[in-house]
């Protein structure tokens, strides 16, 4: 008899206030929250490989039909699918509020390029004295205790490390959901078939340009290009999705925009197009800026590719809505930390010890994860991590205070306003409810 | 206690609600993610 169970190889993450459950699929790379209760009704469906002793032991109606809901809904969202044998998940359990989910980590500042917009100014000859395999694995058995569930590794460039893989597999025993960010000049076929085996969750790449000239010159290496794009596609054939390709919009790549969009969306690959912060080599780069209005233009094009409804969905939702203090658009400052090259706990990449001593939350060979995350709450709790504009602005519910980091280094105020983000919802408003396609 | 015990006693408490409630949520959140916002 055919059964059905959750999917073969899932992460189900507990929260703190054990009322809601987040499933996580390893195979086809999504989650879902859900509450405990719809959990328990799954689980025992997946135990069973049916429903049919469950529904026979309900005799309240009310009750027998919410579960048949609950069952018929996992079975369309495909989280109760047809099986062999009972899902073996894996389990984690956050035990500390406010919740940490995710551990952003630059591992090194190594790098093969030498970009000129790095913020961190990763090179070859880069000197920070990164985390050994040890002190690394140590960290992430930390995360483990916390239930914590996600990594996004970043560098420099990640592959620099000859210890990556060694890392990678760690995570995957431990059962996190990994992302990598590269540079994608430096793996190969045996590689990726390596990633897609660790069942990497996203990969992100990044290209300064619709051509070799562009790109080379902005991250400063002949080849590059080359490299990257064509490792991009032999992802892109992989079984590891591509979250996105990172571009910066510059005076120098401006005339191939039209390409670059192209050269992405006839590939089905999402592309996310923004400006050089001035941080790091950053600082002397911003020169090469676009304008705000033609950045929000290059913004609008790259993000309405096939989102239009998504779009026009959260603008009409957030009519009358009122923003909740404290969520912020990319999760800083609420359900993140972020992990230097030397080891520094901090905010983000560019709400780091590099922009303000205060942001500092302790170095990991002599502090722990906890304590990082406790002393991120500790000046969490002191400042006010919203825009200060949240409650008399319509966009509110969908911006959430846009980047936070944008808006201090440009403001030079914890409360200030992300002013590209501010004048792109303008304009996303006037585009979708006019109902124009860009 | 097993699990099918423990949903038993969930469904006598007069608090028996589950929930997908993120199915939508899913989406959104996606759409949410920081790609909009990256610096």
């Amino acid at each position: 008899m055919r059964k059905i169970g959750f999917p073969q190889e899932m992460l189900v993450v507990q929260k703190a206030n054990k009322k809601s459950v987040v499933l996580y699929d390893f195979d086809r790379r999504r989650f879902i929250e859900i509450n405990y209760q719809a959990f328990l009704i799954m689980d025992i469906v997946n135990t069973e490989g049916s429903d049919e002793k469950l529904l026979s032991l309900i005799s309240d109606e009310d009750a027998k039909q919410k579960i048949q809901d609950i069952i018929e809904q996992a079975k369309t969202s495909e989280w109760l699918v047809n099986v062999d044998r009972p899902s073996l998940y894996y389990f984690k359990e956050m035990r500390i509020t406010p919740e940490l989910e995710l551990i952003q980590w630059e591992l090194t500042n190594q790098c093969n390029l030498r970009c000129i917009h790095c913020y961190n100014e990763s090179c070859e000859t880069n000197d920070t004295l990164e985390l050994s395999t040890d002190e690394v694995k140590k960290i992430i058995d930390q995360a483990d205790e916390i239930g914590v569930w996600q990594f996004d590794l970043t560098g420099g460039e990640i592959f620099m490390r000859s210890d990556i893989m060694e890392i990678l597999k760690y995570l995957h025993e431990k059962h996190f959901a990994v992302r990598i960010a590269t540079n994608g000049t430096l793996i190969d076929d045996e590689i990726i078939v390596q990633l897609e085996q660790l069942k990497i969750r996203a990969y992100t790449t990044s290209l300064d340009g619709g051509s070799s000239k562009t790109n080379d010159f902005f991250r400063g290496a002949n080849g590059a290009f080359k490299k990257t794009y064509e490792n991009l596609l032999k992802v892109k054939n992989s079984s590891i999705p591509i979250r996105r390709v990172n571009v910066t919009a510059t005076t120098l790549n401006e005339h191939e925009m039209d390409a670059i969009h192209s050269m992405y969306t006839s590939q089905g690959i999402k592309y996310v197009v923004d400006n050089i912060v001035p941080s790091g080599r950053g600082e002397d780069a911003v020169k090469y800026n676009v304008s705000n209005d033609d950045l929000i233009q290059y913004k609008l094009r790259s993000y309405m590719e096939g989102n239009e409804d998504n779009y026009r969905l959260a603008l009409v939702n957030s009519i009358g809505q009122k923003h909740q203090s404290g969520v912020t658009s990319c999760g800083v400052f609420r359900n993140r930390i972020f992990i230097m090259a030397s080891g520094e706990y901090t905010f983000c990449p560019t709400l780091s010890g590099r922009e303000h001593e205060n942001f500092k939350l302790g170095d990991s060979r002599k502090t722990s994860l906890k304590q990082a995350w406790e002393n991120a709450q500790t000046f969490i709790n002191h400042i006010n991590t919203d825009c200060g504009n949240l409650d008399n602005c319509k966009y509110a519910i969908i911006c959430k205070g846009g980047c936070r980091s944008r808006a201090y280094i440009t403001s030079g105020r914890f409360d200030g306003p992300d002013k590209v983000i501010c004048e792109y919802m303008q304009h996303l408003e006037k585009r979708v409810l006019s109902g124009r396609v860009v | 206690m097993s699990k099918m015990e423990e949903l038993l006693q969930l469904i006598e408490s007069d608090d028996f609600s589950p929930e997908i409630h993120a199915v939508q949520e899913e989406a959104l959140q996606r759409f949410d993610e920081e790609d909009v916002y990256r610096t």
